[in-house]
């Protein structure tokens, strides 16, 4: 009886604190390239490292930076922290050029722990869709100068990777609510 | 006496110009359209934007936004942000914002919007951009939005 109770508080502390795996990416593997068009292998070279990540198109004027805000407002409650690495990868990679993200992200104002991610169409779309992560183009239209534009519908996700490449966490991206929940969940896994 | 009848005429004529001063309302409203809370997102140039505000209805009448234009870019549209039934985020335009009378409407982020296709400038927080709205019943209204990273008048 001595061991009972502290032995059940150990057992309801760590059931409590059990972490779902919702996707392990651990063998998964996609040649991409940053904003400053360097090489990467993802998820491999986050490794050792949390990753946050979600999905957007610099095209999109109000969706895409709702949830990049989102992003930054995690980042900031976090204390920018060394051990997270901040993801927005483009699902739209013919248009997203890695100097398109550069002129994103310096819109945005980000630093070195927030990347976002390009690649060749096949290989994005590949990504995607082993994160059910899904688009259509939804609405088009053409500029004053004849310019034809296209605008996706898409999935609205963010996602949290652990240091083994396992999709930990997924919740909507763009709702208000959302940075305080992932802080709040990160706190109690990390 | 023709001097009484020109200065008379003249009298009439300025006040006739003079604009009225606003009623209130019940609320303490002013008793016209009014746009509030105005703001841009910053971007680079050639980048997507949006603007956002309240628009306030005063009047004793609907009214309706038919269209925007400012010079940060000649295509301005009004579209509004929803979720689809299969959970995917989309966007559709909106030809005109209908303001029902005595009420308010506001365009925020995650649903009505001015998208901004391609500003023609860098736009960042600290700077503000013009913008010229024309609705149906009030004409044109002048407005000036600052330009913001990240909208600090809500807590996102």
């Amino acid at each position: 009886m001595k061991f009972f109770i502290p032995t059940l508080f150990i057992l309801i502390s760590v059931a409590c604190n059990q972490i779902d795996i919702i996707d392990d990416l651990n063998d998964a593997s996609f040649e991409l390239f940053t904003q400053d068009s360097v090489a990467i292998t993802f998820p491999d070279d986050f490794k050792k490292k949390y990753v946050i990540m979600s999905f957007i198109y610099t095209n999109c004027p109000d969706i895409c930076p709702l949830i990049t805000q989102n992003m930054i407002k995690i980042q900031k409650e976090l204390g920018n922290p060394d051990d997270i690495q901040f993801l927005g990868i483009s699902f739209d990679p013919s248009r997203d050029t890695p100097n398109t993200l550069k002129q994103y992200k310096k819109a945005f104002k980000l630093d070195k722990n927030f990347d976002f991610l390009t690649g060749d169409s096949a290989v994005v779309t590949a990504l995607m869709d082993s994160l059910r992560v899904r688009t259509q183009v939804s609405y088009t239209t053409t500029t004053e100068a004849g310019e034809e534009l296209y605008f996706l519908s898409h999935s609205d996700k963010i996602m949290v990777l652990d240091k083994k490449s396992r999709v930990i966490i997924e919740y909507g991206a763009s709702q208000p609510m959302i940075p305080s929940i992932i802080v709040e969940d990160l706190n109690k896994i990390r | 006496m023709k001097q009484l009848i020109v200065i008379a005429l003249l009298i009439i004529n300025l006040s006739s110009c003079s604009k009225p001063t606003p009623q209130t309302d019940i609320n303490g409203k002013p008793d016209t359209l009014t746009i509030e809370n105005g703001w841009v997102r910053a971007a680079n140039t050639g980048m997507m934007s949006a603007a956002y505000f309240t628009i306030h209805n005063g009047l004793n009448a609907a009214d309706t936004l038919t269209e925007i234009r400012s010079s940060i870019s000649k295509n301005l549209q009004i579209h509004e942000s929803f979720k689809e039934n299969d959970g995917m985020m989309g966007m559709r335009e909106l030809q005109t914002i209908p303001i029902k009378r005595k009420s308010t409407l506001e365009l925020t982020p995650g649903g009505i919007h001015v998208m901004i296709i391609h500003t023609v400038h860098d736009i960042s927080d600290g700077d503000s951009v013009d913008f010229i709205l024309d609705f149906s019943i009030m004409g044109e209204i002048g407005v000036k939005f600052p330009v913001k990273l990240i909208n600090t008048t809500s807590e996102l």
